[in-house]
């Protein structure tokens, strides 16, 4: 059997089994469903017949995607309602990355244009930004907040890409750390930590892997070590953290209260799970966002959550090889930098609701609820589909070139 | 009665979304051996190569068709190159060689046979690059030049 | 180097940090779960209780300890014996969590898994009430009743058990609480500085005192060469400078081993202590799992042997059973126990059976002894235990016509007031049963205030038959 044909009958049992749940019988469950199915079903078509490169990537985000969709509309059918919609507008933006993508020749030559996007963000976010869960971190329009990080994530790439193929644009490489730095600091300045680690880690991959000075890797190395001893030792917030990580059973109606109920959960669970809608995941803070992996290993057990582990572990596989197959340095450090932004961040989510490493609020990229984090998943994984096509084509070429 | 159902969906899912997986990791796994047979491929005489990504054809299909002088393509038993698609009749073209050039004909078929997209009415002569289809199938034909 | 080179030691990095994921997931789902699923802060587990019977328990001859019934559509917990069980049983309520048998043995009290998948899924279907599986104790009764009324208005802790099977046959620790009323009584009961609440057969760690030579007497006799043929005790010695006495500045005399023991002479035991050494005191402790934990299906507290080299002093301390040394009243009955067991130690456990609700037998619980000393040594140890009784400190613990062995102590503590310390055993019959009694700051010698308790619950053991 084809994965789509797989991925269909899977959307058809889980949505089957959501509407036999809910009571009374909603109908525009499975409306949404079907909705749903036929949309990543058509878009699937539409990058296989119009050749548009990889066609494992849309197919592992489609099945995340609604995994995350089927368990968010589980803990609340309005959530679940406003995801389908976030996940809509993705697709849309999904095509609409790819061909902006491909249509601008030159995104290398604009690395002032990224500078001071993402700067200006930060600045935005600091004047006008509003305060959740003691990050400000969120820009509010409207009706409608988002998290400009999300963004800059992006911008921050392609600064880092362009900086690395034309590198004399800057005086000399302690500009680019510099500048490296500050977008760091600035999510430090927010207390956003998690986001923090997350562009440090990309920062200090591609860095390692394009700058050929190992020293200057390494004192970059070591001197983050020092700045999150001495972070340990000033900031209460990552103290309590850390000590959430150690022991949360100390405080298990304080600060270990999160990581202890999302113990709780997955104990519960154990490797089959108690059944879709069988279980206490609405007894998780924040189950719907940072902790879902949590209420998936409860409802779908260890082995579902592995599954789930593994699906993602061959969306970044795939985008690996992607990045492997191209010359083009920008492309190439374009699509290493979005494997890397999503391989770390879902490790540091799932390894922190399991306490494999200490908590960071961070969310599950394609899985947890939210509007910003979704969409830049999209637009992210639409560029890396766009520079897969371009990979594809000089994989063909190369046969043209005699031995 | 929802208990029950939930239950079995449960195991059904677990089945369901590991034979994904394994099924994406077969299909990664062909892409890349199919890599792998092309560098082994050595490229002495002209030949077929499948434009069509194999894992989008659900028919057993080769990668690489050598040319011999007289070669013929169809879903019967007998044929040099035997693509058990259905859109391909059972004797559907041939290619032959004459004096170092290949010529490639349309025996017949139901469905015809395309030339860099346009029905083949005649017979004609190949060059490298060109894109012959037939059915669902679409070919390279490669001929090196010394 | 090549870029792509690179590249793949990120594949690397990444690779393995997924793996640590799975990895993890898999050691946490099979070395932690089940211990977490327990935890009282676990909301899931009350959701489940609303709609569980929990087990009954019942004592060895089938009398309920613990049962349940149905009040409208509730199950509600009886305790028929409030405070006689109150450390046994412990308690099961949702606001303050669990203890006792209660916690350990939860899962099998509220069947949290069923035997077979059709079980779960029976469950999972039908509306009636889950009923949880029953527990058989290895108590005894009318015995726990005698215990709990020899010790009323006492603070401390009597063990008594069978050592040639490591069965429990009663445990009482004093003061207790009436689990029926804990949830009036807890402000009461958490304020109270006697810790009502602490089960201290298990969990309270005190100085052994005089009791521990026996140990010393077994570690003694497995060196002969430092046995003087008559020492001269003069009812105080000095060691290193510090003057160690007998009760009451005393002097026995001229003693061997032997005397030794039945007049519990400190300065003898303090000089063979010292004379054996710090290594062999140390590794006849550990034998007797003085220091290290020992197995049973209820946690119990470790005992304590001083870490790290060990001053002269200390170490004629410990030849007393003072010092750094700490034991609990469940350990010591263990110890007299392995005398009157030809040296083989029998690990402590309280529930022999666990039943289903249709009285099926799920698990039977069986130890397997560990031989802490020979047959020979254990045998004169335990003459000397015998002697002690018949004509020494523990006289008032003797049963007529029936061999009695015993130990007392005198444990000095932090208090000012001594605990008074029995451990012993009875034979009769081919039925024995060993005992350890302490009193909290009694201000009296185990020999007076210990002993004759230690007597009253061996002989009603004995009566009942229960010690085989």
């Amino acid at each position: 059997m084809r994965p789509i044909s797989i991925l269909v009958i899977i959307n058809i049992l889980l949505f089957g089994l959501l509407y036999v749940y809910t009571e009374p019988l909603d109908t525009s469950i499975l409306i949404a469903g079907g909705v749903l199915t036929l949309l990543i079903l058509v878009s699937y078509i539409i990058i296989v017949k119009a050749r548009m490169g990889d066609q494992y990537i849309f197919l592992l985000i489609s099945m995340l995607s609604s995994l995350g969709i089927v368990m968010i509309y589980r803990l609340d059918p309005n959530f679940g309602f406003r995801q389908i919609t976030w996940y809509g507008l993705g697709v849309i933006l999904y095509f609409l990355s790819y061909g902006i993508f491909r249509w601008i020749r030159n995104w290398d030559e604009y690395m002032y244009l990224y500078i001071g996007f993402g700067i200006v963000l930060f600045i935005l976010t600091f004047t006008v930004g509003t305060t959740i869960k003691g990050a400000t971190n969120w820009i509010r329009i409207g009706d409608f907040v988002f998290q400009p990080a999300e963004i800059i994530k992006i911008s921050f790439i392609f600064f880092i890409a362009s900086y690395f193929t034309y590198p004399d644009k800057l005086k000399n490489i302690y500009y680019f750390l510099g500048i490296s730095y500050v977008h760091i600091l600035f999510l430090v300045a927010q207390r956003d930590m998690g986001m923090a680690m997350l562009f440090y880690s990309i920062f200090i991959s591609i860095f390692y892997v394009f700058y050929k000075d190992y020293k200057l890797v390494f004192y970059n190395f070591a001197a983050a070590i020092l700045i999150v001893v001495y972070g340990y030792f000033t900031m209460t917030h990552v103290q309590v953290r850390f000590e959430a990580w150690i022991n949360p059973w100390r405080d298990i109606a304080g600060r270990g209260y999160q990581i202890t109920q999302s113990l709780f959960a997955i104990a519960t669970g154990g490797f089959f799970g108690t059944g879709l809608g069988l279980g206490y995941p609405d007894y998780i803070p924040e189950v719907h966002t940072d902790f879902i992996f949590s209420a998936i290993a409860e409802e779908m057990g260890t082995f579902g959550a592995m599954a789930v582990v593994l699906l993602y572990f061959l969306l970044i596989y795939r985008s690996f090889k992607i990045t492997l197959t191209i010359q083009d340095t920008f492309k190439k450090i374009i699509a290493l930098g979005i494997t890397l932004t999503y391989s770390y961040q879902t490790f540091m989510i799932i390894g922190g609701v399991i306490k494999l490493i200490p908590l960071t609020g961070i969310t599950m990229p394609f899985i947890s609820y939210g509007g910003s984090a979704l969409v830049s998943a999209f637009i992210a994984f639409g560029i890396l589909q766009a520079v897969s096509k371009k990979s594809y084509e000089t994989e063909e070429l190369m046969d043209f070139e005699p031995q | 009665m929802f208990p029950i159902l939930s239950w079995i969906i449960r195991y059904l899912f677990i089945a369901l979304i590991y034979y994904f997986i394994y099924n994406i990791i077969r299909l990664i796994y062909l892409d890349i051996s199919r890599i792998n047979g092309k560098q082994k491929k050595k490229y002495n005489t002209p030949y077929l190569k499948l434009i069509n990504r194999k894992e989008t054809l659900d028919f057993e299909i080769e990668e690489f068709y050598d040319l011999k002088d007289a070669t013929t393509i169809g879903r019967k038993k007998g044929n040099d190159i035997q693509i058990m698609d259905r859109f391909i009749s059972s004797n559907h073209a041939k290619i032959t060689m004459d004096e170092g050039e290949y010529f490639l004909e349309d025996i017949g078929s139901v469905n015809g046979t395309y030339l860099n997209t346009k029905k083949l009415q005649d017979v004609i002569k190949l060059k490298s690059g060109d894109r012959i289809g037939l059915g669902q199938v679409e070919f390279l034909f490669v001929k090196e030049v010394e | 180097m090549n870029p792509n080179k690179k590249i793949v030691h990120l594949i690397i990095v990444v690779s393995l940090l997924f793996l640590s994921i799975i990895g993890y997931l898999t050691y946490f789902q099979i070395f932690q779960a089940a211990g977490i699923i327990n935890n009282p802060y676990n909301r899931r587990q009350w959701a489940r209780e609303d709609n569980t019977i929990r087990g009954n328990i019942y004592d060895r001859r089938g009398v309920p300890l613990a049962t349940s019934e149905v009040v409208g559509d509730r199950p509600v917990r009886n305790y028929p014996h409030n405070n006689l069980y109150s450390h046994v049983i412990g308690y099961s309520y949702k606001q303050y969590g669990r203890a006792g048998l209660e916690n350990h043995y939860n899962q099998q009290l509220m069947a949290l898994f069923p035997e077979s998948p059709v079980a779960r899924i029976r469950e999972q279907l039908t509306t009636d009430m889950v009923r949880g599986n029953n527990l058989v104790l290895t108590i005894d009764h009318e015995l726990q009743r005698k215990v709990e009324g020899l010790m009323r208005g006492r603070t401390g802790s009597a063990v008594a058990i069978n050592p040639t099977t490591g069965e429990v046959l009663a445990m009482v620790s004093k003061p207790d609480f009436n689990p029926t009323t804990l949830v009036a009584d807890w402000n009461t009961l958490i304020n109270d500085e006697r810790s009502p609440l602490i089960n201290r057969s298990t969990v309270g760690l005190y100085p052994p005192g005089s009791t521990y030579k026996v140990i010393m007497a077994a570690a003694i006799l497995e060196n002969p060469h430092i046995l003087e043929e008559e020492y001269d005790c003069e009812g105080s010695i000095v060691i290193d400078g510090y003057r160690l006495s007998d009760y009451g500045g005393h002097a026995h005399g001229k003693v061997d081993l032997k005397d030794s023991l039945v007049v519990s002479c400190n300065t003898n035991f303090a000089r063979m202590t010292v004379e054996l050494g710090e290594g062999k005191t140390r590794g006849i402790a550990k034998r007797f799992f003085v220091g290290t934990p020992f197995k049973s299906d209820v946690p119990i507290s470790a005992s304590r042997f001083p870490a790290g080299t060990i001053p002269t002093t200390d170490l004629a301390a410990i030849g007393i059973g003072q010092g750094k040394l700490l034991a609990t009243p469940i350990h010591m009955a263990l110890i007299a126990g392995t005398f009157a067991n030809d040296g083989v130690m029998m690990p402590p456990y309280l529930v022999a059976e666990v039943q289903n609700p249709q009285g099926r037998v799920l698990n039977t619980n069986t130890v397997e002894g560990i031989e802490i000393v020979s047959h020979e040594i254990a045998g004169e140890v335990r003459d000397m235990m015998i002697a002690a009784v018949n004509r020494g400190t523990g006289r008032r613990a003797a049963i007529p016509g029936t061999v009695v062995g015993g130990k007392t102590g005198t444990a000095e503590n932090a208090t000012g007031r001594s605990h008074a310390w029995f451990i012993g055993f009875a034979d009769r019959d081919e039925t024995t049963v060993a005992v350890a009694v302490i009193l909290e700051s009694a201000g009296e010698t185990g020999g007076a205030a210990a002993a004759p308790i230690a007597g009253e619950i061996m002989k009603e053991a004995l009566r009942r038959g229960v010690g085989n």
